[in-house]
């Protein structure tokens, strides 16, 4: 049966071994953690005043980048909102820029609508703006996927490796050439005798396997276990995003069911 | 995700998927594949600027092995849901 | 010198054959006995100053001659002199150099470093580097590097390349997108381009710093994989990552400065800047000017698309008649706005009024038009290796490593083998180094870091010492078989973009002279079926497909021929008959087909005083 244990997890990153699947289902939930997790991004920009250097489209795609503090629960996706689509306060938020040079306008300046949502780091530069010059703008915010722009990507270099399962045989001599080949530090010498220690930074390059003269060392790719790791945009918690995207693959093959279910009726 | 049945018969089914990519569909093949009563299970898009994907099984029942496919996945996800929950 | 050289009645005829021919800047100035000790003595009076350092003499040996040359537009270039086997360049004059006790004007004028243009290169022996320095070695270069230009000493590892690909490449370097200049927002050219995020190079060259190529960058750092993908990155197409686009990889903007100006015409009549009311002739309906404003120019900011109105304009009518009693121009205004192009569109980004030459009104405005990397693009690394972007691949779907890093852009691996551009695969690693590092690498030509140090610092960071990775594949999620070569290597897009090449015509306009089809896209002309278009047909046999092509399609016409006289007969429209001039009658005259342009030889030959006299057939 598939398990999930986490390794390490702090607000940003997070480490964790799934066990028992397939690695089309890995793939599947990469590819879900990259591209079905909604978060909010900055679609639209009202752009009362800009005398900066900075045109309004760049300034439009900047603001669109930054990533926004996103509370699932709160909101809908515009399409199946209430409103249908219209726009309203459960599927969309504002935020509010207005200053005044000389500054470097920050993510920070930007005010939101809602307490809550708000840009997830306030540091983040957006443009500079000299004496005079004046920023006035407002940006709606709403839910979309990665599959729309990646500034609805809630994940940054998510990706996955295979756990290999690494035998010695007893052929080895113990000559130590693995231990020295091994770019990752997988291998070491204890008391003489070649073990495997570090098993989860192997990075299956098989070195190791190349250097060794007595053909001792075997490697099985298929044991079904695999090493995830990713940080978040600060849109939500990593534990969110993996709970999301394994919802979200629920909801479609749910939704998908149903509809084959009506078919079998008919 | 909108379906639309292109060709249905008592042991094949074909149909064109909207709005989905390799995610749901590579998933799903893969778990039709381990459905013995199914004999030819593949999805293709024509090409990735036209067109939309288009699922095509082959087997004694078709439907059932889709539903029982999808069934399966969901099972999946809650295990894994259940034991993220317990974090 | 006096006693060598031959002067007149030393000049005899047994002499001359012998005797060394001097030339100078061309011309033929006189005779010397010794040639090779005139050029010598030359030399030696340059590097001591005594005549001008601009002077470059040379000595052919196989046809006795000296040439001297001291002529304006000589590309030379600086080089160490070296007098039996040692340079004049010491350690001391380097150390003086760098304390700012001498310049470097002050070593030409010592001779120690002179200047050598092409012709007088014929003479020297150029030894690269002081440890193969011989006796016969005449001067030493200053740095191996110097051989090359700018553009090419921009290139990182050239001596890795084929050299056709350095060429190419060089080539290549004048035609990126960057940061042109700082004063890009006060310049109204015609055309031109930014980057909207240029990076400097990881892998750079010391010509580079030479230029300054830092303040002025013009490419970025991509991250490549090599494999083939899909089959959408055959014969040099690339696969650029979606992801990678979406967060502003090869963004650019594209201005274009439109002009119109109210000319001042000879009688006081002018040209005027305004909203063309309904009684201007051409006028186009109020909506489109809508966007002007009252002086008839359209504001800042507002978005405009083809052929929309960007200047409003009248002009004075073309041919003039006498204004009758009233003071009045009985005819028409003529509207003689200025448009935007037919096939770009943007967002007007300045509006300049000001004053021309000849103190008339000048308005000039810069439409900026955002152009995000699409298909049909084109990019190229600094080695020559160029290419399309064959598709846009989402993140998702990118072949991804252990630490979820997805390549930007896939380049295919059939591009390396024949093109022998093994400097591409180095920057590959030395850029991944410096990514990894966090610092510059040098690939200056000759003095570049060694391929081995670089392995060697993969090593340290856990990355095979190959370049290799383990990639999974993004779509099925098993792992390649084989592991992939992924590194960064700096990448420029070209300003070659397909949103200003692409171009369709069915019908459209025509030329008036030949009534063909116009030239060039931005009359939306059509393309042309040359020669070898018209060689392919008749091989194939394909006549109607060619006189499809050549007459139906273009400009094909049917004109009354007389058939007794053979000329061209007239139409009278108004009786509905042909007539033929020459012999009075309007019998026996049938209509051929035959193309304007044929028709246009006729007229012309008979302008000549030629009878060009066709003889009529009936048809089969």
């Amino acid at each position: 049966m598939a398990s999930i244990q986490i390794l390490e997890i702090n607000k940003l990153k997070v480490k964790f071994i799934i066990e028992g699947v397939s690695e089309v289902f890995a793939n599947s939930l990469r590819r879900a953690m990259i591209s079905m997790v909604p978060t909010l991004a900055v679609d639209f920009v009202d752009i009362y005043m800009n005398s900066g250097l900075m045109y309004d489209e760049v300034l439009a795609h900047r603001i669109g980048l930054i990533p926004l503090k996103t509370d699932l629960e709160k909101y809908n996706l515009k399409e199946k909102c209430t409103c249908s689509g219209e726009g309203c306060p459960s599927c969309q938020v504002s935020l509010r820029l207005n200053v005044e040079g000389p500054k470097t306008v920050y993510s920070g300046d930007l005010i939101s609508d809602d307490p809550d949502t708000i840009p997830a780091f306030d540091n983040i530069p957006i443009v500079k703006l000299k004496e005079g010059q004046q920023l006035m703008l407002e940006a709606t915010a709403r839910l979309g996927f990665g599959t729309e722009h990646s500034k609805y990507q809630a994940v940054c270099g998510c990706g996955y490796k295979i756990i290999p399962e690494i035998t010695i045989e007893d052929s080895c001599n113990n000559c130590g050439k693995c231990v020295e080949e091994c770019p990752r530090d997988v291998f070491s010498s204890n008391n003489g005798t070649i073990e495997v220690t570090d098993i989860y930074s192997c990075s299956l390059c098989y070195l190791c396997v190349k250097v060794c003269e007595e053909n001792a060392i075997q490697i099985d790719e298929n044991t079904n276990r695999f090493l995830f790791s990713f940080e978040v945009d600060g849109s939500m918690t990593p534990l969110k995003v993996i709970k999301v995207a394994l919802n979200q693959l629920k909801e479609r093959f749910a939704e998908f069911t149903e509809k084959m279910e009506k078919l079998s009726v008919e | 995700m909108e379906v639309k049945v292109l060709n249905i018969s008592k042991d094949s089914l074909k149909l064109e998927i909207r709005g989905e990519n390799h995610t749901v569909l590579n998933l799903l093949v893969h778990y039709l594949l381990k459905d013995d009563s199914v004999e030819m299970a593949k999805y293709n898009t024509p090409h990735p600027l036209v067109g939309e994907p288009i699922l095509e099984i082959i087997g004694e029942n078709p439907v059932k092995s889709v539903i029982k496919a999808g069934k399966k996945i969901l099972e999946d996800c809650d295990h894994l849901i259940t034991q993220l929950n317990e974090v | 010198m006096k006693s060598n050289s031959l002067a007149g009645e030393e000049l005899t005829l047994e002499a001359l054959p012998v005797s060394c021919k001097v030339y100078v800047n061309g011309a033929l100035v006189g005779f010397h006995r010794n040639g090779e000790e005139l050029t010598k003595n030359i030399r030696e009076l340059r590097r001591r100053g005594k005549i001008s350092h601009q002077i470059n003499v040379v000595f052919y040996e196989d046809t006795n001659e000296v040439r001297i040359n001291t002529d304006r537009g000589r590309v030379r270039r600086p080089l160490i002199v070296v007098e039996d086997g040692t340079p004049l360049l010491t350690e001391n004059h380097v150390e003086m150099l760098k304390n700012g006790e001498i310049t470097f004007d002050d070593l030409v004028n010592e001779g120690v470093i002179e200047y050598i243009d092409a012709e007088e290169e014929e003479n020297t022996l150029i030894a690269i580097d002081e440890e193969s320095l011989t006796q016969e070695h005449t001067h030493l270069e200053i740095d191996p590097s110097l051989i090359v230009g700018i553009c090419t000493g921009s290139i990182p590892y050239p001596e890795h390349n084929a050299s056709p690909r350095n060429t190419m490449g060089a080539g290549m370097i004048k035609q990126s997108i960057g940061f042109p200049c700082s004063n890009l927002r006060y310049r109204l050219d015609t055309r031109s381009h930014v980057l909207h995020y240029p990076q400097i190079p990881l892998v750079k060259t010391s010509t580079m710093d030479a230029i300054l190529f830092d303040k002025r960058p013009a490419g970025q750092n991509f991250v490549v994989a090599v494999l083939s993908f899909e089959g959408y990155n055959i014969e040099d197409a690339l696969i650029i990552n979606k992801g990678s686009i979406d967060r502003g990889l090869g963004r650019s903007h594209f201005f274009r400065t439109y002009e119109g100006e109210e000319r001042k015409y000879p009688g006081g009549q002018e040209d005027k800047f305004e909203i063309p009311g309904g009684e201007i002739m051409g006028a186009r309906g109020a909506e489109a000017y809508a966007r002007l404003d009252e002086d008839g120019l359209v504001h800042p900011e507002t978005n405009v698309g083809p052929n929309d109105v960007l200047i409003g304009k009248t002009s004075p009518p073309r041919f003039l008649e006498e204004p009758t009693e009233f003071g009045l121009t009985p005819q028409k205004r003529r509207e003689t706005s200025v448009n935007m192009r037919s096939n770009e569109k943007g967002i007007v980004d300045m509006v300049v009024l000001t004053e021309s030459e000849g103190g008339s009104k000048l308005a000039k405005i810069r439409v900026r038009d955002l152009r995000i990397p699409e298909l049909g693009d084109k990019f190229a690394s600094r080695h020559g290796q160029k290419g399309v972007i064959g598709i846009i691949i989402p993140h998702e779907d990118m072949p991804f490593t252990e630490s979820g890093i997805v390549p930007d852009m896939i380049v295919n691996p059939h591009a390396i083998p024949s093109r022998m551009t093994v400097g591409h695969v180095l920057e590959m690693i030395g850029g991944k180094v410096g990514s990894l590092e966090g610092r510059r690498i040098d690939g200056t030509a000759f003095q570049g870091e060694v391929e081995e140090d670089l392995r060697q610092a993969l090593l340290k960071y856990g990355f095979s010492h190959t370049g290799k990775e383990v990639m999974y594949d993004g779509i099925t999620g098993r792992k390649f078989k084989v592991d992939i070569f992924v590194g960064v290597i700096y990448y420029q897009k070209l300003y070659h973009m397909v949103a200003s090449k692409i171009h369709a015509r069915s019908r459209g306009p025509i030329q008036v002279l030949t009534r063909q089809p116009t030239e060039g896209r931005a009359r939306e002309g059509g393309l042309r079926f040359g020669e070898m278009e018209r060689d392919v047909l008749i091989g194939h046999g394909a006549a109607l497909a060619l006189k499809d092509r050549l007459l139906d399609e273009s400009d094909k016409v049917e004109v009354y021929v007389c058939s007794r006289c053979g000329m061209v007969a007239l139409y009278d429209n108004k009786r509905k008959t042909a007539y033929c001039t020459t012999c009075d009658d309007d019998s026996d005259i049938y209509p051929v087909e035959m193309s304007y342009a044929f028709k246009l030889l006729l007229d012309e030959m008979k302008s000549m005083g030629i009878a060009p006299r066709l003889v009529l057939e009936d048809r089969v």
